[in-house]
């Protein structure tokens, strides 16, 4: 029997949740062409949403956009009326048959019921169905991925564009993993699959990245594929067959370029950061972190954005002379809410890793002084009433110093000094005097200070 | 084209003829008027004052905090004895933005004393602490927390 909602090879068997709607469709399918259904068993009410769920997606034209307005389109449209009018779970049961079909059976949809499945999200939206903006997640990153494994020739002769792709699925990977909705994996396999070969076969253009590649690989070393990158970045640079690159340290001193660190962040959280640090006075920052906190940063997942935020206050917003000598709310007081803002343990950790990355590697050179201001400002401004914090970053730079790569520790040791050196030598800071006198802070940290 | 005010500017006034921009800071607990319909009051102001909106019906729940909202045709006047900022019959409250508005909170236009204007009857003046000594009536239920200058 053809299928009408997969593409089916001559040898494959019928999918499994496409027979089971096909059957419900069979057997609802009289009463579906009524006008309206008779009250419902609640028995037959999972049945009747699979029927219903099949009929929407294989109607001929139905609905397919704006200004469809034919007979045929409004078949569409009372279907889901009619899914309306059974619905008692805010439309989770369909959500999770949508869900189910999205991740397992992408790639085999056939066009037609692709194109029912976009509107169908539409609609879903308009209801404010249950789960509606994990359906939306899952279709993106579907699509996202066919695009790109489909398209791979173009993919990687536009550098820019394989390039961002691999920094975002690095980005992105850590934080699928730690979704609950364990569906996610097969989706999940092959966007590890395409973002490993990327670096393998492409590892000249990947090299562009910078130091920021370094760390993303970090938080994505558990997976088999990375990790096999990381034993051979390590151990087997020529594995990567570019001449030039022997040593890992060669990506340390490259600096991440900033429409990686602005990609991370949507037009909105731009907007509004931007507007904090440029029109809101030091003082009066409390109810616009509250707002921005409820909008993106209220669901457990979203506490990975954190570190987003601190790479883009770091390293793309730059304020003018004329802010910063106004009293308009400083980087460093909204980093230091930022850092307030992780609940995890390994969320602050990333925090503060992406406050003080640039001071690892600073190449006065080739790096930025306003990379690094923001940091030593947040230790400095904190003492004395949140001289806590100044103690946890300052602790936390010595041990990145001795072990975050240690053969390569006198490199990190000399990328703090230049740090140090050149925020002094500006004067973002007349000296460390403050850091090494206070007795708030620890005398372990402050004798290690001394030595810098 | 209709002026601007500012909330600054608001004064005590039976006309519905208050134009002005402002972002909504807080809304408070909703509660039913006489008449049963959903009345509640929220927090707004503007780059130069703070005061109190109230909201009826569907505005209640139409608005959030951090909603840039604007007003058109509103009145500024006694509710009770709260002096509120509203749309009234002929008025209408718009979101325009979100967010990306300074305000200051101090002074709050609702809760700070007036004293009847003493060359207009029908005028009120906000007492502060470059105004003049009170020589009309004060404001009867203006809540305060300071009575006289400051």
């Amino acid at each position: 029997m053809t299928s009408k909602l997969l593409h089916r090879g001559s040898h494959e068997a019928q999918d499994e949740l496409e027979i089971i709607l096909s059957q419900a469709y069979s057997t609802f399918q009289a009463q579906l062409s009524a006008s309206y259904l008779s009250t419902v068993p609640p028995a037959q009410r999972g049945p009747l949403t699979q029927a219903l769920l099949y009929a929407i997606l294989i109607q001929p034209q139905g609905g397919g956009g704006a200004g469809a307005s034919s007979a045929t389109s409004s078949s569409a449209t009372s279907l889901i009326n009619q899914l309306t009018t059974i619905t008692t779970d805010g439309y989770a049961a369909f959500v999770g048959l949508l869900l189910r079909l999205v991740n397992d059976s992408y790639a085999k949809l056939l066009e037609h019921p692709r194109g029912q499945i976009i509107w169908l999200l539409k609609q879903l939206i308009e209801f404010y169905a249950t789960d509606v903006d994990n359906l939306c997640l899952l279709l993106l990153r579907q699509i996202m991925l066919e695009v790109l494994t489909t398209k791979i020739s173009w993919v990687t002769s536009n550098h820019g564009l394989l390039t961002s792709a691999v920094y975002t699925y690095l980005r992105l990977l850590p934080d699928h993993s730690m979704a609950k909705n364990s569906s996610v994996n097969e989706l999940r396999q092959a966007e590890i699959k395409f973002c490993a070969s990327m670096i393998r076969e492409h590892f000249q253009e990947c090299l562009g990245i910078g130091r920021d590649l370094i760390r993303l690989l970090q938080d994505v070393s558990s997976i088999a594929e990375f990790d096999a990158i990381w034993r051979d970045l390590l151990a087997n640079p020529a594995s990567f067959r570019v001449p030039s690159f022997t040593d890992i340290g060669q990506l340390y001193v490259v600096k991440t370029h900033t429409r990686y660190f602005q990609s991370r962040l949507t037009p909105e959280m731009e907007a509004q950061i931007k507007f904090m640090l440029t029109h809101v006075r030091m003082g009066s920052q409390r109810r616009y972190q509250g707002w921005f906190t409820q909008r993106f940063l209220s669901t457990p997942e979203s506490e990975t954005l954190v570190c987003d935020l601190i790479r883009y206050v770091c390293c793309v917003h730059h304020p003018s002379n004329q802010i910063l000598q106004s009293d308009i709310l400083p980087r460093w007081a909204l980093i230091g809410w930022l850092l307030k803002c992780c609940k995890s343990n390994h969320v602050e950790a990333n925090a503060k890793l992406a406050l003080l990355y640039d001071w690892l590697f600073f190449v006065p050179k080739t790096d930025n002084i306003m990379n690094i201001e923001p940091g030593i400002l947040v230790m400095f401004q904190s003492i004395p009433k949140y001289v806590d914090m100044t103690n946890s970053l300052l602790e936390f730079l010595f041990l990145l110093m001795e072990h975050y790569d240690p053969p390569r520790k006198e490199l990190l040791h000399r990328g703090v000094a230049a740090s140090v050196e050149i925020l002094v030598g500006k004067g973002v800071v007349r000296n460390l005097e403050p850091l090494a006198t206070a007795p708030a802070i620890a005398l372990p940290l402050r004798e290690k200070l001394s030595q810098l | 084209m209709a002026t601007m005010l500012k909330v600054r500017d608001l004064r005590p006034s039976v006309g519905n003829n208050i134009n002005t921009t402002f972002i909504i800071l807080e809304k408070y607990n909703a509660s039913r008027s006489d008449g049963g319909i959903l009345m509640c009051i929220a927090l707004v102001a503007d780059s130069t004052a703070s005061v109190h909106l109230q909201m009826w019906g569907a505005e209640c729940d139409a608005f959030q905090p951090s909603d840039i909202v604007r007003l058109t045709n509103g009145i500024f006047s006694f509710h009770k004895a709260n002096l509120v900022l509203r749309a009234g019959k002929k008025g209408l409250l718009e979101k325009i933005g979100e967010f990306s508005m300074v305000f200051v909170e101090i002074p709050n236009m609702s809760t700070m004393q007036w004293v009847q204007d003493p060359t207009n009857p029908k005028g009120w003046i906000p007492l502060t602490h470059s105004s003049p000594a009170p020589t009309g009536p004060m404001l009867a239920g203006a809540a305060s927390s300071n009575p006289g200058r400051h």
